[in-house]
């Protein structure tokens, strides 16, 4: 196994968007069809991100494109430093740098709609934030380690000790993917109060780079939800398809929540099926020999 | 299974929350500072205010700030560890990929947005203006409204009221406090 770390990362750098960009479209075909339309082609969000960088660069102020290059830069380091097997509870600390620069982006442009929708963005960052690093503590509980491939060698299967963290996991990752109901900061679809939030003065290239960086985040996400199911490819595979179209279904099937709503649940859910989960199994892992 | 085993899971779960509240307080506060309402206007007016000897205790406050989060293995190597080994006769240190990814991640914070900034100064794009849902009608953040009227903007601010409220943590703040005073006196007398 040792040696082939690097390889990982440096085909994460490569390939990441690619696997990312076909979650994307897979995503909108599945969505389509949920929705009785035929949809976009599978390849979509690639044609998408051409025509993005053919556009004129046209930043509102001088601090944006840094921002937003930085975000990118951030989200890729993420993704190489967990897929290089470094200690991905202080990976946690560069995926949130990550998100702070886009919402510091957000901020610079000072325009109402990108400024509620950095607010926004901050309120979810909180909301998804602890059940994330329960999620990583609960991983290290089943497998004794940090590192990306020794929680994938090790032969218990997480899902099982750990359901109520996987749960929990899934309904956070509904807010980094910006999936309804807790698409509130920005999604991609225009919403009537909010124009884009987040992204609403972000334009061509640099609204490409954002999208870029939302493909780098999906792959690793997916390969956070991987490591709950990575005792056998059998339980990987039946995994990682049923949370993907559970996400989409639910994108699918509810309405917008009010961020207060995204913050109490989120946290809520963080306490009960995250802590509820994690402080039982750590009590009993270690009262047995 | 002694006692340290068991607080230990709460401890992550109490340390997972404020974390998170962590980065909303910080983050929050810089993207108002770093707000740009009117990327023409002439630099130095707010920074005018500030009196030297503010800004001489302030700088030496974030540089010093800086150096401790760049010099922390160091800190952690020469400081925390003899110490934890002189009191407890245990030490933990910080593994040494841990960190080489600490120390790149701070590094990388500074020299990222740094160098990145200082490509784009020498850029010549235009600038556009921000998106207002109306005609932007000149810098800082005014827009021709309906019936011609020029209008600004103005965020407000909100506050959690309903989740953490003063009237709330005051609550429990002082019932905390007491216990925490009673827990010290008990240890003092005893």
């Amino acid at each position: 196994m040792k040696g082939i770390e690097i390889y990982v990362a440096i085909a994460y750098v490569i390939f990441g968007p690619l696997v990312g960009g076909l979650i994307d479209g897979f995503d909108r075909v599945l969505t389509a069809r949920l929705q009785g339309r035929v949809g976009p082609p599978l390849l979509q969000p690639f044609y998408d991100l051409r025509k993005l960088f053919s556009r004129r660069i046209a930043p509102v102020n001088r601090l944006q494109l840094p921002l937003i290059a930085s975000h990118l830069i951030f989200a890729m380091l993420t993704g190489v430093l967990f897929f290089y097997g470094s200690d991905i509870l202080l990976i946690i600390f560069v995926l949130t740098l990550a998100s702070v620069f886009l919402v510091l982006a957000a901020y610079s442009t000072g325009s109402p709609y990108s400024t509620i929708g950095a607010e926004r963005e901050l309120l979810l960052m909180t909301a998804y934030e602890p059940m994330i690093i329960i999620a990583l503590v609960g991983l290290y509980g089943v497998a004794k380690s940090f590192n990306f491939y020794q929680i994938v060698s090790s032969t218990m299967p997480a899902y099982l000790y750990l359901p109520g963290i996987y749960l929990g996991l899934v309904y956070v990752l509904m807010m980094k993917l910006r999936k309804s109901p807790f698409d509130i900061s920005t999604s991609h679809h225009a919403h009537q109060e909010l124009v884009m939030g987040l992204t609403a003065d972000m334009g061509g290239p640099a609204l490409g780079l954002v999208e870029l960086a939302h493909w780098y985040e999906s792959v690793y996400l997916f390969a956070l939800v991987f490591l709950f199911f990575s005792s056998s490819w059998i339980a990987a595979v039946i995994g990682l398809v049923v949370t993907f179209s559970l996400i989409v279904l639910l994108d699918n099937a509810t309405a917008r929540v009010r961020w207060e709503l995204a913050l109490s649940f989120a946290w809520t859910v963080a306490l009960v099926a995250g802590a509820g989960n994690l402080i039982p199994f750590y009590l009993i892992s270690r009262g047995l020999p | 299974m002694n006692l340290n085993s068991l607080v230990s899971p709460f401890m992550i779960a109490f340390l997972s929350f404020g974390s998170a509240t962590t980065v909303l307080f910080w983050a929050k506060w810089m993207g108002l500072l770093i707000r740009i309402t009117d990327p023409n206007a002439s630099r130095g007016l707010l920074e005018g205010k500030v009196t030297r000897y503010e800004l001489a205790s302030e700088a030496s406050l974030a540089i010093l700030a800086v150096a401790t989060c760049v010099l922390y293995p160091l800190v952690s190597k020469y400081a925390f560890e003899p110490y934890l080994l002189d009191t407890f006769g245990v030490a933990f240190g910080l593994g040494r990929s841990n960190m080489m990814v600490t120390v790149l991640m701070v590094g990388m914070t500074l020299a990222v947005p740094g160098i990145l900034l200082f490509i784009s100064r020498r850029s010549r794009n235009g600038l556009s203006s921000p998106y207002m849902s109306g005609r932007v009608t000149g810098p800082g953040l005014t827009f021709k409204g309906s019936k011609g009227a020029e209008l600004h903007v103005a965020t407000r601010s909100y506050y959690l009221e309903g989740i953490f409220g003063e009237e709330r943590l005051l609550k429990g703040g002082i019932g905390l406090g007491v216990l925490l005073v009673l827990i010290t006196l008990g240890t003092v007398l005893i």
